[in-house]
């Protein structure tokens, strides 16, 4: 359809140009711009990133390339789908994680939460996000067992802190906006350097891949949300940047929330689904069970993507 | 003969309650996560299945249609307050384990599905094979699902340790695991049964 | 609907929960015995086991500090034992605790919880080397079934003094778990000394 060598064809809507970008493209792009957060992680985590992060991205599309032969279906890894699921699996994990852990939240991710359904395009939840999430409840204690930056003991991270009322503010955590900024402190591998995270966001931006419906809705929400209700003692004071810097949230904004299949088709839905984010977010972090919701609120969100298509849905011209 | 056998393999394959029938999820659920568990869930659902089915098809003529759910319900509650009498008295430990399931039978759709899709309408001894064949089926299924559960979710099989050095994925000992094994087994055997 | 019909379902009602009525009664009365025996043989076995020098045992009512107190053959006071009770992570632990009079543990026995499986269950955990081929391969089956295998976390606390629990050692991955017995054994122990002073 997007070859036009034919001087006329007849095809049924959406019209695609070839100006739009298919598939395969899409998903190398987003891969390439996760690549720096991978890059800063081997410098703040050491050479133990790169090993998650390289057998995630192998593993996903060795499972996926066997799943689709069991399947008699064709091999569809070059469309780069399931190295990106393996990527952001691994950039979800801490960086002390053993391999066969990866290697196990990689087969729920593709074989479970992708291929179950149906493959590329029929997945419900976000893969990658539904790995992490068995891997939280299956192996709680490799999943928040956080290794300290720029060295090899472990540190909890300063959402964790937070949450056993260990600290109140950052500083006491001895860190500042800075070291959240650049990535010092105890967290996933691909969370962590926000900088990097934001360099390859403005790479989606200017490439038309991502919109700011999700991203910009959802950060707003959690920083007004944390202002109201981010200290304990007191309304209309909390740390708002804090919380929105820390933890996964700017990696899940950018990159997991605005994943095409599992996000809303309007902008209007995009909206609604950016704010249920944020809400959720804030309602785990501040009294749920986990110190950190990014994650589960995506995954919650995912499931009434199709509520919120319907009620959204365009009008159709000249129907009242 | 042949019809009493047939009656009784049919719960067990292709109608199983759990499988393919759908029925009866929330004990499968819940009481899936150990073998001792679902071995006496099993057995005391097969137990009250077998005899509220003889007793319903024994007095199905003198029960007016508008009637008979309440009937069946006095039946059945019947069976499993025996059920959990006798299980209080000899076998404590697995009582306090299956704590408020045994009372929960009762409301077990298998059994009321059973009284009113079967037993109403058979003679007694059909019925009887219906009840064991299903309660058979619910045993087997809940077994399936609380092996893999244990195995994975504990490493253990019947409470005994079967890897050294494996360690299990908590999230098959808790509810998601339950849904999630549960899911993936009647897809799986669905599947299968396509391909034939 | 007729008025005959509304009589004949009320009699056929009525007949179908007498016998059902009847079932159960003489059921009970069957069981009756033998679950109230299966109730005190609970009982003592727990107290044989956190207070496990004592023969007899007597009940004495204080209401929320009820307590028993342990004897040997010969009427002598061997220790106290109560309940202790805390929320865990997800459900209340109830513990049983032996402790003579100056505070030194005999035992504990976690009576009821209803933690994480996998997590908080570890108050519980019996650290055994059986393993389900162990148990198959029958020669072996002798020797293991000798010993009886005590639940780890529990046992640490034998001797210990109430006062003096620093030394119990947390389980990794269920913090909350493990706290929540210690503290409710430091807490009601420290009441329950107090009471017990009182009946002397």
């Amino acid at each position: 359809m997007l070859n036009n060598s034919n001087k006329l064809k007849v095809s049924v809507s959406p019209h695609l140009v070839n100006k739009r970008l298919l598939t395969p493209q899409i998903m190398w792009l987003v891969t390439l711009s996760l690549l720096p957060a991978g890059v800063a992680s081997v410098f703040i985590f050491g050479l133990r990133s790169l090993w998650v992060i390289l057998v995630g991205c192998i593993s996903a599309a060795l499972i996926e390339a066997v799943i689709q032969k069991l399947r008699g279906q064709k091999v569809t890894i070059s469309d780069g789908s399931a190295v990106m699921t393996g990527l952001l699996l691994a950039y979800n994990l801490p960086s002390g994680v053993p391999l066969w852990l990866v290697v196990v939240g990689c087969f729920v991710a593709i074989a479970i939460a992708k291929q179950a359904f149906g493959g590329l395009g029929r997945n419900i939840f976000n893969p990658a996000l539904v790995g992490r999430v068995f891997l939280l409840s299956a192996w709680p204690t490799y999943m928040t067992t956080f290794i300290k930056p720029f060295d090899t003991i472990t540190q909890a991270t300063p959402l964790a802190l937070m949450k056993q009322e260990k600290i109140s503010n950052l500083s006491e955590a001895g860190i500042n906006y800075m070291d959240l900024l650049i990535g010092n402190r105890g967290g996933c591998i691909g969370e962590v350097c926000i900088i990097a995270l934001i360099l390859g966001a403005i790479y989606l931006f200017y490439k038309k891949i991502i919109t700011w419906h999700i991203p910009l809705t959802y950060l707003v929400t959690v920083g007004i949300f944390s202002w109201i209700f981010g200290l304990k003692s007191a309304l209309f004071s909390g740390d708002f940047i804090f919380h929105i810097l820390s933890g996964g949230l700017i990696l899940g904004a950018f990159f997991m929330a605005t994943d095409y299949v599992t996000s809303p088709l309007t902008q209007k839905g995009q909206i609604i689904f950016g704010i249920g984010c944020g809400l959720l977010t804030c309602v785990i972090r501040f009294w749920g069970g986990y110190p950190e919701g990014v994650s589960y609120a995506i995954l919650m969100m995912n499931m009434i993507v199709p509520l919120i298509d319907r009620w959204v849905k365009p009008k159709r011209y000249g129907v009242k | 003969m042949r019809k009493l056998v047939d009656e009784f393999k049919k719960g067990i394959l292709e109608e199983n309650p759990i499988f393919f029938l759908v029925l009866g999820l929330c004990p499968a659920l819940a009481v899936s996560n150990s073998l001792n568990n679902a071995l006496g869930m099993g057995l005391a659902a097969t137990f009250v299945l077998v005899f509220s089915n003889s007793i319903i098809s024994l007095i199905r003529k003198f029960i007016p249609d508008k009637i008979r759910i309440p009937c069946f319900i006095v039946v059945i509650a019947t069976f499993v307050t025996i059920v959990e009498l006798i299980m209080k008295a000899y076998f404590p430990v697995l009582n306090k384990s299956l704590g408020i399931f045994i009372p929960l039978i009762v409301v077990n759709c298998i059994i009321l599905g059973r009284a009113e899709a079967f037993a109403s309408r058979n003679g007694l001894f059909v019925s009887i094979a219906d009840g064991l064949g299903m309660g058979i089926g619910f045993t087997v299924a809940l077994m399936t699902i609380a092996g893999i559960r244990e195995l994975l979710g504990n490493g253990t099989l019947f409470g005994l340790k079967v890897f050294v050095g494996f360690e299990p994925a908590l999230t098959f000992a808790l509810a998601p695991g339950a849904l999630l094994v549960l899911g993936l087994l009647i897809g799986g055997i669905r599947w299968i049964k396509s391909l034939r | 609907m007729k008025r005959n019909d509304y009589l004949k379902f009320g009699a056929t009602l009525f007949i179908i929960c007498l016998i059902a009525a009847g079932l159960l009664s003489s059921v009970y009365s069957l069981t009756k015995d033998k679950i109230e025996a299966q109730k005190t043989r609970e009982e003592k076995l727990s107290l044989e086991e956190v207070l496990p020098q004592a023969q007899n045992f007597d009940f004495i009512d204080r209401g929320e500090n009820s307590f028993y107190v342990g004897k040997d053959a010969q009427d002598n006071i061997l220790g106290y034992a109560f309940v202790a009770e805390k929320r865990g992570y997800s459900s209340d632990i109830v513990t049983m605790v032996g402790i003579t009079e100056d505070g030194t543990i005999q035992g504990i026995k976690i009576l009821s919880q209803n933690e994480t499986p996998g997590l908080g269950t570890k108050i519980i955990e019996v650290e055994s080397d059986k393993t389900i081929w162990s148990v198959l391969s029958k020669e072996s089956t002798e020797a293991i079934s000798v010993e009886i295998p005590k639940p780890w976390f529990q046992e640490q606390f034998k001797g210990k003094n109430v006062r003096n629990l620093d030394e119990i050692e947390i389980i990794t991955g269920a913090t909350i778990s493990s706290e929540a017995v210690i503290d409710s054994i430091k807490e009601k122990a420290e009441q329950m000394l107090e009471v017990i002073k009182d009946v002397e």
